[in-house]
């Protein structure tokens, strides 16, 4: 035990630790509050289910169903009242005729609710349109609940089917054994009873992505701590050597390990917890999980405030199995470059797993029990469900449970083995870059400039090609894994637009002339059926058959608008022509200044070159640079291009799946056209081509990354240090875009630091002379002396 | 020839250096004092890592400032600080150094090859650095220091790590290559220096007390004894660290 207290103190004293921890639990909370303003503002406010929450509490289930439904029909019926009142002040005859029809459709609902739509009050959203549409998704969820019998009926009937109809009877026998067990298990919760909670607050405890990433570089850090750092240090001759320095110790530092993984999940997961449960209410958390939407298929009969805890106790199991796995690595090999390598495979491995098999195979045991699954905790409780590896079949939930804890076990034992029976813990040869040395063609480069040894330095001792291969990778992950479908409207958008493509002509302007002429009758359709319900010729319900096609047309009217504005601007613009403009709009962030891709470029930039200038100090190797010939001016000269050449690769990183991607979703139709055929761009002149105002935008964005290269250089020249150069150049160039991103603030102090305000304004006249001038001014300050 | 004329650095208020004057020719110079007497200060300036707040330092009678790169063309340094990168090979660093120094390529080969050889590490200088014993690192700042041949060779406690075979090779190679040029040891080892040193430079306090050679330093502060009973003499109750 006191080993253990020693093994504790080594990591909440350590500095590295210390300060990340801060940073990203920083970084965690102002997730927290951004996604809680980010929906304020753009959906349903959070204050709108603890609102609910409270009025909800304390009613039993029919109760709450009468609450919720009067509510919806009040949210629903003003805001029906607000369309028939605004369509009846329409000049459009049609328009008016749809106002009466609605009002005479709505009649009770419009009496009821008149007096009150004068001036109602939105208690739960402010907002009547988020107040309909919040009110719409509760009523559907507490539907569902209310159905949960009926639900498990459904279940217990398809399998049936499945059993007994012929066409299924080709199914294996396993995967029929599969079904009647999943049929007996839910057989069984008949006689669960619930009682609708809205559960807002567990759907996001259960989604924390990026609280799932800042634990794991946690304890990342934390194994580094416990063994690589002491490897590094050769600090394992004197512990080895002690009594107590073999057994004893690497037990110690399995359990500060687990203590380590328990507190940092404790305040990561449970400030989440807190969090979610304070700002979204929490309801009766003595209620079945079944009561909750999310849960409600889920077979543990148990009550919310239970099932946290066994989501806690889930995530720290997960979180503590892959520690383990970092921990076996950073003991088995010989250093930190061997030790990530290693671990990246591993995730990749389990990645390629998880995405080639599939839900149904015989071996997607191996799918669900897999380090990308497992990171969806909730997974393993959401619902019901058997893990097959071939001819065995056991239930998902305590299957991966049980198979966690093994493996926890067994790399426990790994590493206990492999610590007591490594003689000689240090430092030693890079066993993979020897490997790699040994191919003909880097055997053949020859270090004799201070160029190559700089490159060698940022690429290899500071890790940097790792990154980059990291980053490429992340990259091409998040590429793939975009949502590229595009809504019916924008299809609808660009398809018309791609027939118009090109200059207005008397023909495309007969089009339009036609769909809108198309409209206006599908308009004058509706009326006619409205006048014919009116007059009783025909029934309600006839009517709205009747309706149909015409609804469907004018389904587009609203897209449409934006072809006629576009039909209007080119009239006024002869220079212009028709361009789908939705993917260029996005590249060239036209009305957003969101773009990830810029917050990732930024963060690798600063990791990949913080330590450049830093590892001299570090190193003391400044003394030499300094009494050598071509020390200080040509080292820092060589740096800067170093660093200029590495980060142009990550660049093209960044850019590549951004231009790709919109090509894929969008297109990139009509470069050579007029950049003023995209409407943002009208004061530009007209000889410059989309295509050459796209080169321009990512030259010019390309010249002020430059500036941030050497912003990042000059912090960390001036401070020396790698946590503070580290820290401050996330305070310069991230927090301001962080900010402005998440729109906390419109922060446009000073532009030139973000990337992605430049969008659209590349052209302004200031812009590329002072990011210049700038430029200058910096390179001459770090080129200027190292002392 | 190095001149060093009317040298004053302070840090604050605490002056570091006060007005050092010496002339060094070809030959070992013994750099000896407490800590905090000045010694690094010195060596710093001397390297061009610092300035000195007043005074100058003259190499063949320019000033080093002004000769700038030629200076630091001539000039060999070996910091007490292991300044290495681990993840080089020795042979990496050696190549390195020898960039930083501009030696022409054609020679650098064979340029490493002698000082591994003189420095004894021919058997390791392919194994990464972070695999060297300390000794080693040693040996391999040395190498360094010496690569390309240089006028001016400063060592900072070049001896600190070795053991015994391994000093009295360094201290072998230091007086052989003292004949052509000028080279200053600063060290606590005082044996190190005492047959070798052509002239022992004492500095106290940021003073330079004396720059003389052993032997009149022993017959004026401890007749009968040797340069350790000088040192002890002379800093007695002094030692700061």
């Amino acid at each position: 035990m006191r080993i253990t207290r020693f093994e504790f103190l080594k990591i909440v004293t350590n500095k590295l630790f210390i300060v990340a921890f801060l940073i990203l639990w920083f970084f965690n909370l102002l997730f927290l509050n951004y996604q809680n303003y980010s929906e304020s503002k753009n959906g349903i406010p959070y204050e709108a289910y603890k609102i609910l929450e409270t009025d909800l509490s304390g009613k039993t289930h029919e109760e709450k169903g009468k609450y919720i439904n009067e509510l919806y029909e009040r949210a629903k019926a003003i805001n029906i009242i607000y369309n028939i009142q605004s369509n009846a002040k329409s000049e459009n005859q049609a328009i008016r005729e749809y106002a009466d029809s609605l009002r005479e459709e709505n009649k009770e609902l419009y009496e009821k609710y008149y007096e009150e739509s004068k001036n109602p009050t939105w208690k739960y959203t402010g907002n009547g349109d988020t107040e309909w549409s919040f009110l719409e998704r509760i009523k559907n969820d507490y539907d569902k609940v209310s159905n949960y019998q009926g639900t498990i009926n459904d279940i217990l009937a398809s399998a049936e089917t499945q059993q007994s109809v012929s066409i299924f009877k080709t199914k294996d026998e396993v995967s029929l054994k599969s079904i009647t067990k999943t049929a007996d298990i839910y057989k069984d919760m008949k006689n669960v009873k619930t009682n609708y909670e809205i559960g807002e607050s567990i759907n996001k405890i259960s989604n924390t992505t990026l609280t799932d990433f800042f634990v794991l570089i946690l304890i990342f850090i934390i194994s580094t701590i416990l063994i690589t750092e002491e490897k590094d240090k050769n600090l394992f001759t004197i512990i080895k050597s002690t009594k107590n320095g073999n057994g004893k110790t690497i037990m110690a530092k399995i359990m500060t390990l687990f203590i380590g993984v328990f507190l940092i999940c404790s305040l990561f997961y449970g400030t989440n917890y807190i969090y979610y449960l304070s700002t979204l209410g929490c309801g009766n958390i003595f209620a079945t999980i079944q009561s909750v939407p999310l849960l409600m298929l889920s077979t543990l009969k148990i009550n919310i405030l239970e099932y946290l805890f066994i989501l806690f106790g889930a995530k720290v199991i997960f979180v503590f199995l892959l520690s383990m796995i970092m921990f076996y690595l950073s003991i088995k090999f010989n250093n930190t470059v061997e030790n990530i390598f290693a671990f990246f495979i591993i995730i990749l491995g389990n990645f390629i797993i998880y995405q080639s098999i599939d839900p149904t195979s015989s071996i997607n045991l191996l799918k669900s029990f897999n380090l990308v699954s497992l990171l969806n905790t909730n997974e393993i409780f959401r619902i019901y469900d058997n893990l097959r590896f071939y001819n065995i079949l056991a239930s998902k939930t305590s299957t991966l449970l049980i198979l966690q804890i093994i493996t926890i076990i067994l790399f426990i034992i790994l590493s206990f083995i492999k610590y007591l029976k490594s003689m000689n813990m240090r430092v030693k040869e890079n066993v993979i870059w020897e490997k790699i040395k040994k191919f003909k063609i880097l055997k053949n480069i020859r270090f004799n400039s201070i160029f190559s040894f700089e490159t060698y330095k940022l690429l290899f001792v500071n890790k940097g090609l790792l990154i980059i291969i990291f980053f490429a990778i992340f990259m091409v992950f998040n590429f793939k894994n975009q949502n590229y479908n595009m809504s019916y409207n924008e299809m609808f958008y660009k398809n018309y637009m791609d027939i118009l493509s090109g200059d207005l002509t008397p023909e495309k302007e007969v089009l339009i002339q036609n769909t809108i002429e198309e409209y206006t009758r599908a308009n004058e359709g509706l009326s006619a059926i409205n006048e014919r319900i009116e007059k009783g010729e025909i029934s309600n319900i006839e009517g709205r058959m009747l309706s149909q096609p015409y609804e469907d047309i004018l389904a587009t009217r609203e897209i449409f608008n934006r072809i006629e504005e576009k039909y209007d601007y080119i009239k006024e613009n002869p220079k212009a022509s028709f361009v789908y403009d939705t993917g260029y709009n996005k590249l060239f962030r036209v009305n957003t200044n969101t773009n990830e891709n810029d917050i990732y470029l930024i963060i690798i930039t600063i990791i990949v070159l913080t330590n450049l200038f830093i590892m001299e100090y570090r190193t003391g190797f400044i003394q030499i640079l300094n009494a050598t010939k071509n020390g200080y001016r040509k080292t820092a000269r060589n740096k800067i291009t170093t660093s200029i050449l590495a980060c142009t690769v990550i660049y093209i990183i960044s850019i590549i799946p951004e231009i790709l991607g919109t090509f894929k979703m969008y297109g990139l139709a009509n470069l050579n056209d007029s950049i003023v055929s995209l409407g943002a761009f009208h004061s530009l002149p007209t000889g410059i081509s989309i295509l050459s105002y796209l080169i321009m935008f990512y030259i010019v964005r390309y010249v002020s990354y430059i500036l941030l290269i050497l912003i990042v250089l000059y912090i960390s020249l001036k401070l020396k240090n790698m946590v503070f150069a580290f820290i401050t150049s996330i305070f310069v160039l991230l927090i301001p875009i962080i900010i402005s991103v998440l729109k906390i603030a419109e922060i446009k102090i000073f532009p030139l630091m973000n990337l992605s305000i430049i969008g659209s304004n590349i052209l302004a006249g200031f812009f590329v002379p002072t990011i210049v001038i700038i430029s200058i001014f910096l390179y001459n300050s770090i080129v200027k002396r190292l002392e | 020839m190095l001149e060093i004329k009317d040298l004053c650095k302070s840090y604050g208020s605490k002056k570091v250096l006060n007005n050092i004057n010496c002339k060094l020719s070809n030959g070992v110079y013994g750099l000896l004092g407490p800590n905090g007497a000045g010694k690094s200060t010195l060596m710093n300036i001397v390297t061009t890592n610092l300035k000195a707040d007043s005074g100058s330092i003259l190499w063949d009678d320019k000033e080093i400032d002004k000769l700038g790169n030629d200076y630091r063309g001539i000039l060999g340094y070996m910091p007490q600080q292991q300044g290495l990168y681990n993840g080089f090979t020795g042979y990496m660093f050696l190549n390195y150094i020898a960039v930083l120094k501009d030696i022409p390529k054609n020679s650098m080969k064979d340029e490493i090859k002698r000082v591994t050889e003189a420095v004894n590490l021919t058997d390791n200088i392919n194994r990464k650095i972070g695999t060297y014993s300390g000794g080693m690192k040693q040996r391999l700042l040395i190498a360094s220091a010496i690569i390309g041949n240089p006028k001016l060779i400063i060592f900072d406690e070049p001896t600190a790590g070795l053991d015994p075979k391994e000093r009295v090779r360094v201290k072998k190679m230091i007086h052989t290559l003292s004949k052509d040029k000028i080279i200053i040891v600063a060290t606590h080892i005082v044996p190190d220096i005492e047959n070798m040193a052509k002239a022992i430079l004492v500095l106290k306090d940021g003073v330079l007390l004396k720059e003389t050679d052993s032997d009149k330093l022993i017959e004026q502060y401890a007749p009968n004894g040797n340069l350790e009973d000088v040192y002890m003499s002379i800093f007695a109750g002094d030692e700061k660290a």
